[in-house]
């Protein structure tokens, strides 16, 4: 069992944490259903390598997952981070951010609002969140 | 009556002040004045000036060029249609740079400013106030030449009232000449920092420049010795010239501590804090890259920045993207400090209200 599958099993509402060879997945999940997932954030940690060196393949990766296109905002290569985003959507104003950190990357969803941008859950189905994770820790 | 055309050239200078006052706002989200500044003067467009012209009527009868054809008919071959509208006129009306400061002053009721470090800084100017007896043909002072010449004359009784026939000679000439005079002056030095890392866009980095402008040509009204520096940042800090300010666009993170340390370092190397009077204004979308760099441009300010300037004026441009988290930890951290002005700029109508709460401290 990878990964993904191993996750998927454990999909309940609140905070989880799998750890796998492969890598480490953190997740705050707001409901969960046979379909699909509402989570506020995910961190998925991929063991042994950084991220970083990957920064130029994750906007494809994150955004075949998503079903946006990705792109990178902000790469400090001295900080050994990066921010990709999905542009905002003209119908709810939200958008998709990932950070990645060493090798951690960080997904979230956020709604422009007048007082500065808010945090709100997001909805992926199992199928997509699974290759998410696969498409993360097989960088 | 033969109208002086000073007073036809100042009704024109009214005209052109009234359209700038009326039309200020416009102005300052417009970056056609920015593009057309020039050392001294600014060039003020005013459109839809009608400039009266002669109309003729119809002539009845054939004259050169009345060949064949009718009227409205097209000429074979001439291409495209001409328009049935009027040209749009743009007409642009020149104001120095001090007029357009008391303009802007005016309208924002900016206060002036109190300048420091006047008796340290002081500079020679020459002014042609003085008369001497030598110098150059081209100084000399005809009036009191002739009235010498006149003076002379009359002491010793060559001059003839019947005959009123004045000859200068060598001791009656005069001539303009200059005197000295120091005068003191402050000096002040603007340092502008912007975040150019990848999530400042286009818009954001226009209205930095806007909003750069108007302040420039306020505090260049204010002092006579103004030197600007240009420092920008993304993950890493360096200090530019002003073209590359305002084009540069990175793809970097936002270390906002390393145009602190850049600018602390200008400081220290070029302007003694008794004789200068300094400004800082950074402008950032306010996205900081981690909460231990936040911390860390919090002690640079308040250790080592703050107390040197007489201003540091953070201006956050606003971004879909960005948390705008930096304003908020500067009002929490230094926001009490007088010399701190926060200021939020959504759009490009928020620049007059911006400067005004840059400038409205009169410091």
């Amino acid at each position: 069992m990878n990964l993904a599958e191993e996750l998927d099993q454990k999909l309940r509402p609140g905070t989880l944490a799998v750890a796998h060879p492969d890598g480490q997945v953190a997740a705050s999940v707001v409901d969960a259903d046979r379909l699909g997932v509402s989570l506020r954030s995910l961190r998925v940690t991929v063991a042994g390598r950084s991220l970083d060196e990957a920064v130029a393949a994750l906007p494809e990766a994150v955004g075949r997952c998503l079903g946006l296109p990705f792109a990178v905002s902000e790469h400090a290569p001295t900080l050994g981070g990066a921010v990709l985003r999905s542009p905002v959507d003209a119908s709810d104003r939200e958008f998709y951010e990932v950070r990645t950190g060493g090798d951690e990357a960080e997904l979230r969803r956020w709604r422009v609002a007048p007082a500065g941008r808010e945090q709100v859950p997001f909805t992926l189905t199992r199928k997509d969140l699974g290759r998410l994770v696969s498409g993360l820790t097989s960088r | 009556m033969i109208l002086n055309i000073e007073s036809d050239l100042n009704r024109f200078r009214n005209i052109v002040r009234g359209k700038v006052r009326r039309d200020l706002k416009k102005y300052m989200a417009s970056t056609e004045m920015v593009g057309k500044q020039g050392d001294k003067f600014v060039r003020i467009p005013l459109p839809q000036i009608n400039i009266p012209r002669l109309r003729y009527g119809k002539n009845e009868v054939g004259g050169v060029g009345q060949g064949e054809g009718t009227e409205g008919e097209k000429v074979p071959g001439s291409g495209q249609e001409a328009g049935d509208q009027t040209g749009e006129h743009e007409l642009d009306a020149e104001l120095t740079i001090d007029e357009l400061a008391e303009i802007l002053g005016e309208e924002l009721a900016l206060p002036r400013i109190e300048p420091k470090g006047a008796k340290h800084l002081s500079s020679v100017r020459d002014r042609y106030t003085g008369i001497t007896r030598v110098g150059p043909r081209a100084l000399r002072h005809m009036r009191r030449t002739w009235r010498e010449t006149l003076r002379r004359q009359m002491s010793t009784g060559t001059y003839d009232a019947a005959n009123p026939v004045l000859v200068p000679q060598k001791d009656d000439f005069r001539f303009r000449s200059w005197n000295s005079k120091t005068e003191p002056q402050s000096a002040a030095a603007i340092i502008y920092v912007m975040d150019v890392s990848g999530s400042m866009g286009k818009e954001q980095k226009e209205i930095v420049r806007l909003e750069a402008f108007w302040i420039d040509t306020w505090l260049r009204a204010q002092y006579k010795h103004l030197e600007t520096r240009f420092v920008i940042h993304d993950a890493a800090a360096r200090e530019v010239d002003r073209d590359t300010f305002f084009r540069t666009r990175e793809s970097g993170g936002t270390l906002i501590s390393t145009a602190y340390n850049t600018v602390e370092a200008i400081v220290s190397a070029d302007y003694p804090v008794e004789e200068w009077n300094l400004y800082v204004f950074q402008f950032s979308d306010g996205d900081n890259w981690s909460a231990s760099d936040t911390k860390l441009c919090m002690e640079i300010l308040q250790g080592q920045l703050l107390p040197k300037l007489n201003l540091f004026c953070y201006g956050q441009v606003e971004s879909e993207y960005g948390s705008g988290q930096f304003i908020n930890d500067l009002r929490e951290h230094v926001g009490s400090d007088e010399r701190v002005v926060l200021s939020k700029i959504a759009e490009r109508s928020d620049i007059m209200q911006s400067i005004k709460e840059f400038l409205g401290k009169g410091r």
